[in-house]
């Protein structure tokens, strides 16, 4: 039972607001600070989420003195010794440290953790250490008894185990079913309604005994009306009134369902050994019912417990097994432990039983992704989102698989509706980071990785990809805390590693040569093997000052290693771009969009936003629509089964094969080189990964002196001033430079791309696809008048609706610019025309953006 | 920081610091006591020093001990300070965590670091030993570093220090250090600790010889490690650890204090006990001496007029007697008044302080400790039991001396057991 009166006893004790608590700690830390002594102090909570916001609101109160916290978190016993976490690092005066997870520090039978802090407690003394530990009840009961000697050393103990506001828990944490009432979204109207009935039925019911059952079952009802509508306070109270009535009933198939109940209310306030235990109260209770094995797998699986997961949706199933969500609870542990194949089978067993089970084929989707079987992947989330169109993770799940084909049209489109549906989704803000960022549009990529941010602080991945961005930009400074962060974050060695390389990269820039030696050296000492291969490529010095064109015949190759690894630590799909010259601002539209009104300025910036995504790679992804996808796919393929890739055709348009080609500047040449291998594409025997005949070619050409090879026509790029002599009308060359434009205009080369797209035009005037590729130059550039014409012209030459379709877009966003709003609105009009069945959520904005303009 | 500066605060924040709870009072430059230094009633450590300097046979070896809190290391510091000890003896004080590693803590390891600080602190004031000595010294040091090499099968030559000095500076070290060297060492000494036990004694005649004082050690700390180590050291070694020819002062665990082993030694132990706010069974009538030192304790670190008197008087009620549990509820008071802007601690502040750590009890404490401590509370009487013992060293429980030993529950916790 929850014991609610003593919580009650301590909350009433302590009338503090959340504020004033956390004010007496920092009043603490500032103190302690000021007169470099020592500080431990210990918090003490019952919800991860009021915890969550007690360390956040502590940090950032922190950062007013200089300092930054420091997150030490427990994961097992092996690291334990969190005096030695913090010895290990060179300086403690900056840093205040944040502990938490001395549970797992224990094991049955051995307190290493506590055992640890008891004989190292003179170390935080003597070292003047300023830490704060986050302790759960039982932790800071065990601390006492099983550290007394540190107990004792405790400077203050303040109480946060106030129960959380419903707005201070995500929304989807309500995800556990509860089955007996069915899963359902009532609206709070709705729910007030329903509670409002049952309230009066209670009202309303006779006394007596006999009327003990149909109380119970109202309360317990109540109790879950109320855990919906998040109000746990009222959750708690009605479901120990029922259970005091199931105690009396005798009825051990009530008394379950009420341990059920408070489970999941405990569940939601954080309390996780006590929702367990009522769970396994609930089982012992009845353990033919499925519900509380099918939560308590949910709840291990949470806690990242999987083997128990595994067993508790096990049992479910053997107590049914035609129990979907049994299938489907064993399907996400499996899917989580990196065991695909069982998971897609398992979730096709809970479709099997249940085809309109939504998450099962959101599930799949994602089974099949991971294993490479995109087409698999995007019928199962298609499956989905047909039943349920607000099935977030399959719209997320059909971004990703669209970003990996690298139709990042569609795959904007699919995150932009899942954060329509979810604005405050963490994940999606991160996936369309990853998107801007792998098309150049770094601000785009930044804002969104900071709104991913926002959403959710625990998320490692976008403290990285932020700090990447910051790279990219030479804001080293300003990279450091977040690669710091997600170092705190990273819960992969490997991964962590990596990090630690990076940073040290990064200190190596800004020269502070101890702090990247100390970095690095725990790197190695995480990932020993990657050590030698990052001694070397380290050695590589970085040259990100000098575009490409300002590389001269004594430099040597130039993209840096230290850059490669700054690429390799973004997480994102296939499609990640390259560094681009950290000289060459972005070209964004949202950067340089001056064409704005009013209240629709912050609108017209996001869409622009979307606008880059599309437009930046819009060469590459459009030209070869078709193309594209078997292409890929067949790469795909090989990649996956060792296979031979694709050829393709020369009649249709070029592709860029891949956006994460890596441009090296050599004597007066250039280079392709594969992609990074980390990514999809494994580098094959030959040293790279396209079988295409004019990669070869390119990839061929990497020792040919300064003039071009006149045998093959084939050109070489040297330089923006120079030329190749051959002018005739040759359509396979005008392709190999319209590919070369590409090429450069992905690695923010616009100048060389402009060069490269002319020469197109001038080997073969009739390609439709050079003019659309200039002229996205021209956009960029913000020679709108420029680029009118020559979209026009392409428009001309193309046949396809699809593709005519894509450049009246274009056309249209040109004309906006030029505040031709009339002409803008019939190009819109023209693309949805050419092609109705494709019209985007961006073009839909756009035109009813154009339609408040004109008021 | 980088000297403390005992001085009386005239604001909160200094005050914040002046009563940090383990703040370290060391003697003056000139062994002058210091400012913060406040002396208790029925202080036992006048008892110790008379005992120290009462004449002998053998050197005296004493056992200290004391609550959490309660000043142990500052009472020894200026045990050292005294003129008549150090006209007595010659003394050397460090804390064993220099020279060992308190999570893995053995006799041997001690006995060395007795032998090794004696002749290392000695060589560093200047002092000279006899070049017979060195000689033998050094014939020691050669036959353990063999013993060591016969330990690795001969693979290895085997050298802690070139000579006798270095070898007393880096044992200690690899002992506290490298588990492997200390597996080896501990292997070597125990086949002759005799021949360790005489190194020790003919340090300390050596130095007696020349200074006429006597080795006076006081090891800090050996309260620390846990029971099992210290019963394995002071009560099954015990005849070992009073061998060597010196008087050393070893400190305990209140822990090993109050077992059932412990006992048989006791009359060779000081307790500094906490002070007396109260007399047996009257907690309703005031001890107007232990008012009075913590009131004095207060008042040297912290202007009398930032605290209110009535203030003041609840939070040396509320402290139980214990100097770091006066310091906690005063930090505590005191934090609370400044983030409120006030001019003074008043009431309220020390009772929203005095909640707080009843909190912090309520939190750790079950309904069976609540069980023990209303007894206690009832019949302050002091059992060395298994039960109390944990409360004891929580401090939920304390213990004073009047003439016999008695206990009572923390104050703050009361309230929590009406």
């Amino acid at each position: 039972m929850i014991n609610s009166s003593l919580i009650a006893t301590i909350e009433n004790s302590y009338l503090e607001p959340f504020e004033d608590r956390i004010d007496i700690l920092f009043r603490e830390l500032e103190l302690a600070t000021k007169w470099r002594r020592p500080s431990v102090l210990m918090a003490v909570y019952s919800s991860e989420y009021v915890r969550a916001d007690a360390d956040i609101a502590l940090e950032s109160r922190l950062r007013s003195l200089g300092q930054s916290a420091y997150h030490i978190k427990i994961k097992n016993p092996a690291c334990a010794d969190v005096s030695l976490q913090i010895s290990e690092l060179a300086n403690f005066d900056n840093v205040v440290f944040f502990v938490e997870g001395l549970r797992w520090g224990a094991s049955h039978d051995k307190c290493f953790v506590y055992d640890s802090l008891n004989d190292h407690r003179e170390f935080f003394i003597e070292n003047q250490i300023r830490v704060v530990l986050w302790l759960t009840e039982k932790e800071a009961m065990d601390l006492a008894h099983h550290a007394p000697d540190y107990w004792a050393f405790r400077h203050r103990l303040i109480e946060f185990v106030d129960s959380p506001k419903p707005d201070q828990i995500p929304a989807h944490v309500l995800e556990t079913a509860w089955q007996e009432t069915g899963e359902t979204s009532d609206s709070i109207d709705d729910l007030d309604a329903k509670i409002n009935l049952r309230n009066r039925l209670l009202t309303d019911l006779p006394t007596g005994d006999e009327s003990t059952t149909t109380r119970a079952n109202l309360l317990l009802t109540l109790g879950m009306l109320h855990w919906r509508r998040g109000d746990y306070e009222k959750a708690t109270q009605y479901s120990n009134n029922a259970l005091d009535l199931a105690a009396k009933l005798e009825d051990n198939r009530f008394e379950a369902l009420c341990f059920n109940a408070i489970a999941l209310i405990y569940s939601d306030l954080g309390k996780m050994e006590e929702a367990i235990q009522a769970f396994h109260n609930a089982i012992e209770l009845a353990p033919e019912q499925i519900s509380p094995w099918n939560n308590l797998g949910n709840l291990y699986r949470k806690l990242k417990r999987h083997a128990e997961a595994l067993a508790s949706f096990q049992k479910a199933i053997e107590q049914n097994a035609s129990d979907a969500r049994g299938w489907n609870g064993l399907g996400d542990v499996y899917h989580e432990t990196g065991c695909n194949a069982d998971a897609a089978s398992a979730y096709r067993k809970a479709i099997e039983f249940s085809p309109a089970y939504v998450h099962s084929w959101t599930g799949l989707g994602n089974a099949y992704m991971d294993e490479g079987q995109l087409e698999e992947a995007l019928t199962a989330h298609q499956k989905a989102i047909e039943i349920d169109r607000n099935a977030v993770n399959s719209w997320l799940g059909l971004g990703n698989i669209h970003r990996m084909k690298g139709n990042n049209e569609h795959a904007s489109v699919a995150f932009q509706t899942a954060l329509e549906l979810e604005p405050k989704n963490a994940e999606a803000w991160n996936e369309l980071g990853d998107l801007f960022y792998s098309t150049g549009a770094y601000d785009g990529a930044m804002r969104s990785y900071q709104k991913s941010i926002e959403f959710n602080q625990n998320s490692c991945q976008s403290y990285r990809n932020l700090a990447s961005i910051y790279i990219q930009r030479g804001q080293y400074i300003e990279a450091i805390p977040l690669i710091l962060k997600a170092i705190s974050l990273s819960d992969d060695r490997k991964d962590t590693a990596n990090l630690w390389n990076q940073l040290g990269d990064v200190y190596k820039q800004v020269n502070d040569t101890n702090n990247a030696s100390e970095a690095y050296s725990k790197a190695d000492a995480l990932d020993p093997q990657a050590a030698q291969h990052n001694k070397v490529s380290t050695e590589i010095e970085v040259d990100t000052q000098s575009s490409p064109s300002e590389i001269t015949s004594s430099q040597p190759a130039s993209q840096p290693s230290s850059d490669m690894v700054f690429e390799e630590d973004h997480i994102s799909g296939p499609s990640v771009s390259i560094s681009a010259d950290p000289s060459e601002k972005s070209l964004t539209p949202e950067e340089m969009d001056t064409n704005v009104t009013g209240s629709d300025e912050e609108y017209v910036t996001w869409l622009d936003g979307l606008a880059s995504v599309q437009s930046a790679l819009a060469p590459s992804e459009e030209t070869v629509l078709n193309e594209l996808n078997s292409i890929n796919d067949g790469q795909i393929e090989e990649n996956t089964r060792g296979g031979q890739g694709a050829h393709r055709s020369a009649e249709q348009p070029v592709e860029i094969p891949d956006s994460s080609v890596i441009i090296e500047h050599s004597v007066g040449g250039v280079t392709l080189l594969p992609p990074n291998p980390k990514k999809n594409f494994p580098i094959t025997d030959e040293g790279n990964s396209f079988e295409t005949f004019d990669d070869r070619e390119i990839i061929m050409d990497t020792k040919s002196s300064d003039h071009a090879n006149t045998e093959s026509g084939f050109p070489i790029a040297e330089g923006v001033d120079k030329a190749p002599t051959q002018v005739t009308i040759d359509e396979k060359n005008a392709q190999i430079w319209n590919e070369l434009g590409n090429i450069y205009y992905n690695t923010g080369a616009f100048d060389e791309a402009m060069h490269a797209f002319e020469m197109a035009i001038e080997l073969n005037p009739s390609y439709g696809w050079s003019y659309n590729n200039l002229a996205s130059i021209y956009y960029h550039q913000k020679r709108y008048a420029d680029a009118v014409p020559l979209y026009k012209k392409g428009l001309r030459l193309l046949h396809d609706h699809k593709d005519k379709a894509l450049l009246w877009n274009r056309l249209g966003d040109t004309l906006r610019r030029l505040n031709e709003h009339d002409r803008a609105d019939s190009a819109y009009r023209k693309a949805m025309e050419l092609n109705p069945e494709n019209v985007s959520l961006l073009t839909r904005a756009r035109l009813s953006l154009l339609g408040n303009l004109r008021v | 920081m980088s000297e403390f500066e005992y001085i009386t605060a005239t604001e909160f924040d200094r005050a914040w610091l002046n009563f940090e709870l383990d703040l370290p009072l060391k003697p003056g430059p000139n062994g002058e006591q210091n400012s913060f230094y406040v002396n208790r009633p029925r202080n036992p450590i006048p008892e110790l020093i008379d005992a120290l300097l009462a004449p002998f046979y053998r050197p005296p070896k004493f056992f200290f001990s004391g609550h959490r809190g309660c000043g142990k290391s500052t009472e020894l510091l200026h045990l050292m300070a005294n003129p008549g000890i150090q006209k007595k003896y010659w003394p050397i004080n460090f804390s064993i965590r220099e020279e060992a590693d308190i999570i893995d803590l053995d006799f041997r390891d001690i006995l060395l670091a007795i032998g090794s600080r004696m002749f290392r602190d000695y060589r560093k004031a200047g002092g000279k030993l006899p070049e017979q000595l060195l000689k033998e010294l050094n014939s020691w040091r050669g036959k353990v570093e063999e013993e060591v090499k016969t330990i690795h099968s001969g693979r290895t030559a085997f050298e802690i220090g070139a000579g006798i000095d270095a070898f007393f500076t880096n044992a200690g070290l690899k002992m506290k250090l490298e588990p492997a060297t200390r597996a080896e060492l501990r292997q070597v000494f125990e086949k002759d600790i005799t021949g360790l036990i005489t190194v020790i004694n003919n340090i300390a005649t050596a130095i007696y010889s020349k200074e006429h004082r006597i080795p006076l050690i006081l090891i800090d700390d050996l309260d620390k490690p846990n029971l099992d180590e210290a019963r394995a050291i002071f009560h099954d070694r015990g005849n070992i650890m009073m061998q060597p020819n010196c008087a050393i002062i070893y400190t305990v665990s209140s822990a090993l204090f109050y077992t059932k082993e412990f006992e048989a030694i006791r009359n060779q132990a000081i307790f500094l006990p906490n002070i007396k706010l109260h007399p047996h069974l009257q907690p309703e009538v005031k001890d107007k001496e232990g008012y009075q030192t913590l009131r004095h304790f207060v008042h040297v670190r912290i202007d009398p007029n930032l605290v209110d008197s009535l203030a003041l008087e609840e939070a040396i009620l509320n402290s139980g007697g214990v100097f770091r549990e006066m310091a906690r509820v005063m930090r505590t008071a005191i934090g609370r008044s400044r983030r409120r802007k006030a001019a003074k601690v008043d009431i309220n502040d020390v009772e929203w302080a005095t909640t707080e750590i009843r909190n912090e009890y309520r939190r750790i404490l079950d309904k069976e400790d609540i069980e023990i401590l209303r007894k206690v509370h009832q019949q302050n009487r002091l059992e060395y039991d298994e039960r109390l013992r944990p409360l004891l060293q929580l401090l939920a429980v304390l213990e004073y001396r009047n003439g016999e030993n008695w206990c009572d529950v923390h104050p703050v916790l009361r309230r929590l057991i009406e």
